[in-house]
């Protein structure tokens, strides 16, 4: 299959440079059919392309904000979303009935999130902080590739810049995080090259954006050994600020009522914010 | 039986006249090993001969240019690992060969010479060259999704001001993988650069040129080809 495929795109990405005449006076009578068929599934691969834009210009604000929970599920990032820059394309007008499309709470609504954002920050800033703040994290948690966020260290996306303007209210969802220590891989090219040599992890991620946070840019090293000491070092600096709430009889920093309502329920107790702080 | 297919693929492309091979000035040494996961380990080397191009240049210092282009074959849509790099994706070339692609380069870095530190230095993963030594460009695509399929150009670049063929273009050699199901990958096809990747190249060169000052990068210089 992927064989198939090879030589179809082989034939199909030179065949695109021609145009059809050439093609009937150069190739013999054999090639010329195979090389015709090849041009016909080149030119019908950017056929479905256009159709699908198409279909997507002629959606309402509901059918689109379906397509970006599709496209948020499967993974896909707001860049790579034909349907979040058919969204983004329409302009604030759309951006109160896009707001009422943004319902559930988790990674399906990524996209549609980012398109908000992007098109009116001020009904997105209307939204329940807690109801952002636990899309942007869950969608985090469950990201199997990480471009959506960008490179830690060295670049953030939207995503990301989102998290981190929800300032120290994020710190209690990504706390959990500093312990998760899947790989987060990106696709890519260079990219790709690069956190093959990091070996980036969930948690490095989420080091990276209490940094950015706490507005200290740090030098992500390459040895993930040390970035674990890094990684200490923000658990005792959560730490040390839970234990000031208590002295000072304020209510932890995750304690207000917004923010106490996205972790309840986040993951396994011992993976609380409570419970890491303890 | 693979191989023998993709050469005759690869005659009947030629012979029905889909692009004409690139002269490059010097040899290239290129080796792709699949390793799954939608990815691939390759090496792009070349060894600058300027005595191929009937020129006596020397110099100091050869690196890379490498424009990609990835497809989501189930959609037909382009894709980018990072907003940046698809905000520079070029489009609406009347050629459907010249759509899609884009100088790869990380975000966050100002310079559109691959792998090039901010501060001009190189990461480990590209040796700069000389007239006495290869420069060598490595690269690890992976993670692209299955029915995906990922080519690249690469054009080694003089980029030594004192030399008298600085910011000359000095070959073109173009690359090709596929991602079949489960993120399965093969040995890519490769083969020297023809007329229509030295446009794509261009085009990619100005396109970076126009969206380079609104994200604090550095403009590629005017190139030349050396022939």
């Amino acid at each position: 299959m992927n064989r198939k495929v090879l030589l179809t795109f082989l034939l199909a990405a030179g065949a695109g440079m021609m145009a059809p005449g050439a093609l009937s006076q150069s190739a013999s009578p054999g090639d010329s059919g195979q090389m015709a068929a090849k041009l016909e599934e080149t030119r019908a691969l950017d056929d479905k392309r256009a159709a699908y834009e198409k279909r997507l210009a002629a959606m309402d604000i509901a059918e689109l904000a379906k397509e970006m929970e599709s496209d948020s599920s499967k993974g896909r990032e707001p860049f790579n979303s034909a349907a979040y820059r058919q969204a983004v394309s329409r302009g604030e007008g759309v951006a109160a009935d896009l707001k009422g499309q943004l319902v559930r709470p988790d990674r399906g609504t990524l996209i549609g999130l980012m398109a908000l954002r992007k098109i009116s920050p001020k009904e997105y800033q209307s939204l329940d902080p807690a109801f952002r703040l636990r899309v942007l994290v869950e969608a985090l948690k469950n990201s199997k590739f990480f471009n959506t966020w960008g490179i830690p260290g060295l670049s953030w996306e939207d995503a990301a810049n989102a998290i981190i303007a929800e300032g120290e209210a994020a710190r209690p969802l990504l706390l959990p995080l500093l312990r998760d220590t899947r790989p987060a891989p990106v696709f890519g090219s260079e990219g790709a090259t690069i956190n093959r040599e990091y070996h980036y992890r969930v948690c490095d991620y989420a080091l990276a954006l209490l940094d950015s946070i706490r507005q200290e840019k740090i030098e992500l090293p390459t040895d993930p050994a040390e970035r674990d000491r890094l990684i200490e070092r923000e658990v005792n600096i959560s730490q040390r600020r839970f234990k000031r709430s208590v002295a000072l009889k304020q209510p932890a920093f995750w304690q207000t009522e917004a923010i106490s309502k996205a972790v309840i329920g986040n993951g396994p107790a011992a993976n609380r914010p409570d419970a890491i702080l303890s | 039986m693979f191989r023998l297919s993709l050469s005759l693929a690869c005659a009947a492309v030629l012979f029905a006249g889909c692009g004409t091979p690139t002269h490059p000035c010097g040899t290239f040494t290129f080796s792709g090993t699949p390793v799954g996961n939608g990815g691939e380990n390759i090496s792009d080397s070349f060894s600058f001969g300027p005595s191929q191009c009937s020129t006596t240049c020397n110099c100091q210092t050869i690196c890379f240019i490498q424009i990609v282009r990835i497809r989501d074959t189930d959609t037909g849509e382009y894709l980018a690992p990072s907003s940046q790099q698809f905000d520079r994706i070029v489009t609406g070339q009347a050629s459907p060969a010249l759509n899609g692609w884009a100088i790869d380069r990380i975000d966050n870095r100002v310079w559109g010479y691959y792998a090039r530190y901010n501060d001009g230095t190189f990461a480990s993963y590209l040796t700069p060259g000389s007239s006495t030594s290869p420069a060598i460009l490595t690269d690890g695509p992976g993670g692209w999704p299955d029915s995906s399929w990922f080519d690249a150009v690469d054009v080694p670049v003089c980029i030594d001001s004192k030399s008298q063929c600085v910011d000359e273009l000095l070959g073109y050699y173009y690359w090709l993988y596929t991602v079949g199901a489960g993120g399965a990958t093969e040995t890519p096809f490769s083969e020297i650069g023809v007329d229509w990747n030295e446009q794509a190249v261009d085009l990619c060169i100005a396109k970076w040129n126009s969206t380079a000052p609104g994200v604090g990068k550095n403009l590629f210089p005017t190139f030349t080809k050396m022939q």
